[in-house]
């Protein structure tokens, strides 16, 4: 059984270890809440709607309009995080109370022979600990959660204590983790690195893709996320109108819902919709975004160049390791004018360390062991 | 690699071919589905990148004309003429995208001829990706006469079914005879994505049957009369029933109340909960019936299911009723033979543990891409 609470990025990344567990004839299903019911049938993959429905995208919001107040447009680095303690998890702790109990009740009935759960999921350690069956963590590439896991006990002390659980021991569960060692945030616990196969959303491919390309290509795109926050953080209009007084040509990938609000755009820039990144990528030369988990290993999958444009502290986390790899630079909100964003981006455009970083970054994670194989290892590690 | 697998436009045709796309791309591959525009939205809920080739063709009325026994049409010259439209309104397309898309082999459904022809066109390696039992490959001595002006225009050689690669997803007991060499792999049932019904995880005592006509003949309505003999036959009979629709028609009111309808539910969530089968014989449905270990009836409508209802009668593991003339009795008894007997779904384990026993549909496309990549 895989958990994951409902927001369509975090279950994007577990993926394809869960089709590689079927594929090897394993039964699977994907638990989680009715947000994110059609985003898991879409994947191909079984769903057990659980739980109650909670608006994360309102609350982080509210969240991040609250510290923004109190400290500054750009946003915290990811270090000075840890002086707010155990708050860190409050958005998982939210997403545990509205599911647990459906969770639970499910479980109980499928009976998973293991629980496979999102790394701020905390619905399914406790769960596999109330059914006794082993828990792996899965990470979703570079481990922003992963930083807080020594405030997770504190947080889910009251939640633990309404199922009669003392402690959730599986919070220590070893961890899958499709990141590059390199890129990798530091950690005591038991890590095993996978090779990130992206999954971005289904997707038809349109034709122009398999054209040869007469100038540079630039991607823009503000993830999918940002937007639920708030959708004051998307800033895609503004930086395609920068971007596109470069020689390039420009691809701006938007949600539908946000297609809208770009305004005018030059003739040099294409927006498209509902097209997944991995199937892109491979075809351009720049990402430029706002540094989401998802845009951020696919670009690293396809040996792309990054310039982040980070609004809060977990894109800045995935900002700064890229940038230490050599194949990002980034931009902090401060910064952004229509000359910061077009020269960072034509200088990026011009140096080859970009593009020699992207690609070492790449082959580290093309070595590392596929889905398939650990899908293979996963009875091991669970111990 | 690049590997493209293409397929026409029928639910069934393609699914067979999904765990083993997946399983490539996991492995690390680059994967695409090809197919027509009207199977684009079954396709992309696969999670895999697709891309929409040609025109459709409404292969419907001639499906209908066969069920219903109608003549063959005069100008008929092979069995496979149905599939030439389908071929042509592929063919140019598929060869452009793959020009630009490069892939390293086009793996394609046995009934997809337009994919052999532009592999050969341009020079790349394709192979043949079972759905279940080889029911086309009798029929290869036609090819030459269906599609060969299709493979004239597109300056190639003709491509006999057989003499590319095979890859080959059925219980070795269930196969017909065949004269190459196949790529062996487990089937691993996908019926499409879908909610779980909560409430088939909870069952009684009473034997339950699965009632479905698969994603194919439900296109053609539930043929008559046949399901309301089958719901009587299994009323007479006292069993639990699930009817697996895809959402044409339900059960109404007269039926017991314990009885349940579930709509576009994939047969792999629903069969564990079963104790045997009952449908015309298409190859999805058969397939994932066996490797949940459960005994079948089959009533077939079209060629292809007589020829699975015949393999899987062969096999011990499942009984044919003539569509035609099923009687509310006839199916009885069918059904209650299947039960008394343990026999049945003894053959149909059997089956599951040898198709268990092969390597998994990644690993065969991995042998594959070693085969044809050098």
């Amino acid at each position: 059984m895989i958990a994951c609470w409902a927001w369509n990025t975090l279950y994007f990344p577990l993926v394809p270890l869960t089709w590689s567990l079927r594929a090897a004839g394993h039964e699977v299903v994907v638990a989680t809440q009715p947000g994110t019911a059609d985003a898991v049938r879409r994947s191909g993959l079984p769903v057990a709607v659980v739980g109650e429905e909670f608006d994360a995208g309102a609350l982080m919001g509210g969240f991040l309009r609250r510290l923004a107040e109190e400290e500054g447009a750009d946003p915290v680095e990811w270090r000075e995080m840890r002086r707010f303690g155990p708050r860190n998890c409050w958005l998982g702790v939210a997403a545990a109370r509205a599911m647990t109990g459906g969770l639970l009740e499910f479980a109980r009935a499928w009976r998973p022979d293991v629980i496979v759960y999102e790394a701020s999921t905390y619905a399914g350690p406790i769960v596999a600990d109330l059914l006794g069956v082993p828990a792996v963590r899965h990470t979703y590439g570079i481990d922003f959660a992963g930083l807080f896991r020594d405030f997770e006990a504190d947080a889910l002390a009251g939640l633990c204590a309404e199922f009669g659980l003392g402690e959730a021991k599986s919070l220590d569960a070893p961890s899958i983790d499709p990141c590059p060692p390199s890129v990798q945030i530091d950690s005591q616990a038991a890590r095993f690195p996978m090779r990130y196969v992206p999954y971005n959303g289904p997707g038809v491919l349109p034709g122009w893709l398999t054209e040869p390309r007469r100038r540079k290509r630039v991607c823009v795109s503000w993830g999918m996320s940002s937007g639920r926050f708030d959708p004051k953080l998307v800033m895609t209009g503004k930086v395609v109108r920068a971007i596109a007084g470069l020689d390039v040509d420009v691809v701006a990938a938007v949600s539908a819902a946000d297609r809208e609000k770009l305004g005018e755009l030059p003739p040099n820039v294409r927006v498209v919709s509902g097209l997944p990144f991995h199937a892109l990528f491979g075809q351009c030369d720049l990402v430029v975004s706002q540094g989401g988990l998802g845009t951020v290993m696919t670009a690293v999958a396809a040996g792309l160049p990054h310039l982040v444009l980070p609004q809060i502290s977990d894109t800045m986390l995935n900002a700064r390791m890229l940038k230490a790899a050599g194949s990002a630079d980034l931009l902090l909100p401060s910064e952004w004018t229509d000359d910061t964003l077009a020269g960072t981006a034509a200088q990026m455009l011009a140096d080859p360390a970009y593009p020699e970083a992207a690609a070492r970054l790449r082959d580290e994670m093309h070595a590392l062991p596929t889905p398939n194989e650990m899908a293979g290892s996963l009875a091991a590690i669970a111990g | 690699m690049r590997v493209l697998f293409v397929s026409w436009a029928w639910p069934s045709h393609l699914f067979p071919m999904v765990p083993m796309a997946w399983g490539l791309r996991l492995a690390g591959h680059e994967v695409a589905l090809g197919c027509p525009p009207a199977l684009v939205p079954v396709a992309t809920r696969t999670g895999l990148p697709v891309v929409s080739l040609g025109e459709d063709v409404d292969l419907a009325p001639r499906m209908n004309a066969l069920m219903t026994g109608g003549k063959p049409r005069r100008d008929r010259r092979t069995p496979l003429d149905m599939f030439v439209p389908v071929a042509e309104a592929m063919a140019d397309d598929l060869l452009e995208f793959a020009r630009g898309w490069r892939p390293d082999v086009i793996v394609h459904d046995p009934t997809t001829y337009a994919a052999p022809a532009v592999a050969a066109a341009l020079g790349i390696p394709s192979a043949r990706h079972l759905w279940g039992i080889d029911f086309s490959y009798p029929l290869r001595m036609f090819e030459e006469m269906a599609f060969g002006a299709l493979y004239e225009r597109l300056g190639a050689e003709v491509v006999i079914s057989g003499r590319t690669p095979t890859l080959d997803p059925c219980p070795p007991g269930l196969q017909v005879d065949v004269e190459y060499e196949p790529l062996r792999m487990a089937y691993r049932p996908y019926n499409g994505t879908g909610v779980y019904e909560r409430g088939l995880l909870t069952r009684s005592d009473v034997p339950r049957v699965c009632v479905t006509w698969g994603t194919s003949s439900g296109k053609f309505g539930a043929a008559g009369e046949i399901p309301a003999r089958i719901f009587d036959a299994a009323a007479s009979l006292g069993l639990d029933v699930v009817f697996a629709t895809s959402g044409a028609e339900k059960l109404g009111p007269e039926h017991p109340s314990s009885w349940r309808t579930v709509v576009m539910q994939p047969l792999n969530l629903v069969l564990p909960g079963c104790d045997l089968m009952i449908h015309p014989g298409g190859s999805g449905s058969a397939m994932t019936a066996v490797l949940a270990g459960l005994p079948q009836v089959c009533l077939p409508l079209i060629p292809d299911q007589e020829t699975n209802a015949a393999q899987l009668c062969a096999a011990g593991a499942g009984l044919r009723v003539a569509a035609a003339d099923a009687t509310a009795e006839s199916v009885e008894e069918a059904l209650s033979t299947l039960l008394d007997d343990p026999g049945f779904a003894a053959a149909a384990r059997d089956l599951r543990e040898q198709s268990r026993a092969l390597p998994d549909p990644g690993a065969a496309g991995q042998e594959l891409l070693a085969l044809v990549g050098g």
